[in-house]
């Protein structure tokens, strides 16, 4: 096992509110780790962190022992909380896309996906709906052989047949060398799939293990504990 | 179609549970091999690694056995599987005349309406 | 890597700008047709012939600021806005993710002033050689460029290149204007396009007044050295004017690479996206 994220006193800020504070957090290979946190908690700016599209304030942050570059890029497949893909393209352009970019692309496995949702490679996501949108973002994101796939808020906002689509998906494209971190506020749904959890709290985290030990010591779901947690 | 798990206790204790009463109900056979970790992962929409755990720990109890290359099977051990299933009769009745003395039913009435009851259905 | 990303940048931009080029070259066509056949010898086609004219003016300023807008909208669009998420969690460095857009983008505005200038040409030199009454085509250039060398003292092609070459440090630099304000923009928490625009015009308008400023500077110097010359002789005027334009071109490199560095630093060091 060897530690795939490592957050050092690692902090955010825009301008005078502070996002993150002093987060230290290391976490291992072959996880899958609920990221759960009320809105606004910092769960998306530690996220954004992780993939590079804000800059620390302070601290440090490696992904596989790297600094966040070119090198950590090639390991994270990182699935966003909105579209992020230009809606003019067809499906196929997006995946031959990924093809050239990210060597771990298993186009096979994307077209199979696909065909399963019976989604046309032709069709451009302009004229998608918003849930069909999110499958192919999905899709790609899972079509990957990452060593770390940071999932934020994947299950937010979709109904019940597609929640159930998505953490299918994600259970079997899974490899258990592969880390998974995953953002929601939505604990339930996605308890059982989960092995540890981190709650974030205000920018700090408050709380980090695993789903087992909380059930067997707190004698309640991790579901429950966060109500408690996090009561307003 | 996700396994009925609750939310109280470790899940793969509930794992456990689970295949344990599946050996016993003789869904699986003595000898039978069982599916591998992800597939059954993918059935009980759980996370590969607790239905690692619980296989670990049914392996310990004796009731599974691995073999290094080929995977995980049921033991061939009968006997072993029929006093597990006595054992888990046994605490259901228990728990059967717990409930019966909570209604205010005692013992030998509990047998009477037992007796009946299966008359009547046949 | 950057090969991958040139490849494509050149496809989703030649989406608009192979039409647009093909535009401007059906235009040259079509003009140089209707000069060809004499048609607007004919006074009653005057009026067609100032309407066509006026359009074809338009046509082409209007591609031009087509090209401007569009570049910039796609700079925001794909660097700081939802599809900056794909194209900075690519595993490719910011620096040729920048290098890609900058280069992609002068190359299609210095395509397109090519291609105007080609239709500029074309159209005059059919005029020439239907309504002069030159033996040949090339007798006229030759000609031109004879005249031409007699009354500056410096051939056709001396004056041409430093102007070639302020076009394309100008295309360079009309760009780079553009990215740069749009870094600085993302430097703001709260409305970063309105900070971009204000950037945008600032920087033009210290630009302009820094050209103006340089300008008077060189020509005040320069002209003492056309006054001191003891005759007004065409090599001096060469010389004024090369003077002129060299420090023109310098003060506007130097200015592309401060505008890179600047874009470059931003990006890399501090990108925030929203």
């Amino acid at each position: 096992m060897s530690t795939i994220l490592e957050c050092k006193d690692l902090c955010k800020s825009y301008g005078s509110k502070t996002a993150l504070h002093n987060v230290n957090l290391a976490i291992e290979s072959g996880h899958i780790i609920g990221l759960l946190g009320p809105n606004g908690s910092g769960k998306t700016t530690l996220i954004k962190l992780i993939n590079g599209l804000l800059t620390p304030s302070s601290g440090q942050l490696y992904i596989n022992q790297n600094p966040v570059g070119v090198e950590s890029k090639k390991i994270v497949s990182y699935l966003p909380d909105h579209t992020y893909l230009e809606s003019n393209l067809r499906v196929r352009d997006v995946f031959s896309y990924f093809c050239d970019f990210y060597e771990d692309f298993e186009e096979q496995r994307a077209y199979d996906m696909l065909a399963k949702l019976n989604i046309n490679p032709s069709d451009r996501l302009k004229t998608m709906s918003k849930g069909t949108k999110e499958k192919v973002q999905l899709i790609l994101v899972m079509s990957r052989r990452a060593k770390l796939y940071v999932l934020d808020e994947p299950i937010a906002g979709v109904d019940p047949a597609a929640r159930d689509y998505i953490l299918n998906t994600i259970l079997s494209n899974y490899d258990e060398e592969a880390t998974i971190l995953i953002s929601t506020h939505l604990i339930s749904d996605i308890e059982n799939i989960l092995d540890q959890v981190i709650f974030i709290r205000q920018g700090q985290i408050c709380l980090s293990s695993s789903v087992d030990a909380i059930r067997q010591e707190q004698g309640k779901s991790v579901d429950a504990l966060f109500r408690e947690v996090f009561r307003c | 179609m996700p396994w009925n798990l609750t939310s109280d206790r470790p899940i793969f204790i509930q794992i456990m549970d689970i295949i344990s009463l599946d050996i016993i109900s003789g869904k699986y056979s003595p000898g039978e091999k069982l599916p591998s970790v992800r597939d059954l992962a993918q059935e009980a929409s759980v996370n590969p690694n607790t239905m690692q755990k619980a296989l670990s720990e049914l392996e310990r109890t004796g009731l599974v056995f691995s073999q290094r290359t080929s995977g995980r099977f049921i033991t061939e051990d009968v006997q072993m599987i029929e006093d597990l299933k006595s054992q888990k009769a046994k605490e259901k009745i228990k728990e059967f005349l717990e409930n019966m003395e909570k209604l205010g039913v005692n013992h030998e009435e509990t047998i009477a309406l037992v007796t009946q009851t299966l008359k009547g259905e046949q | 890597m950057l090969g991958k990303l040139f490849k494509h940048e050149f496809k989703e931009t030649g989406k608009l700008l192979i039409p647009l080029n093909l535009v401007i070259i059906c235009y040259t066509v079509i003009g140089a047709i209707m000069l060809g056949s004499r048609l607007f010898d004919d006074d009653h086609f005057a009026l067609l012939a100032a309407s066509s004219l006026i359009l074809y003016i338009l046509s082409i300023f209007a591609i031009f600021i087509v090209t401007f807008i569009f570049f910039t909208v796609r700079f925001y669009k794909t660097m700081y806005s939802s599809q900056g998420y794909l194209t900075h969690t690519l595993p490719v460095s910011t620096g040729s993710i920048i290098h890609t857009k900058v280069l992609v983008s002068v190359f299609w505005v210095v395509v397109t002033m090519a291609v105007t200038m080609f239709s500029v040409f074309a159209m005059v030199a059919v005029t020439i050689r239907t309504h002069l009454s030159y033996d040949s085509f090339n007798s006229f250039f030759m000609e031109f460029f004879m005249e031409f060398n007699e009354e500056f003292g410096m051939s056709f092609g001396s004056f041409l290149l430093p102007i070639m070459l302020l076009i394309i440090v100008g295309c360079f630099e009309g760009m780079l204007t553009v990215y740069a304000s749009l870094s600085i923009g993302q430097l703001f928490n709260q409305y970063r396009i309105l900070a971009a625009i204000v950037t945008y015009v600032i920087i033009h308008i210290a630009v302009n007044i820094m050209g103006t400023v340089t300008m008077f500077i060189t020509e005040f110097s320069a002209m003492d050295s056309l006054f001191i010359a003891e005759e007004f002789s065409d090599s001096v005027l060469g010389s004024f004017y090369h003077t002129l334009f060299s420090v023109s071109n310098i003060e506007h490199i130097i200015l592309c690479i401060i505008f890179y560095a600047v874009l470059y630093f931003l990006t890399t060091r501090k990108l925030n996206l929203e």
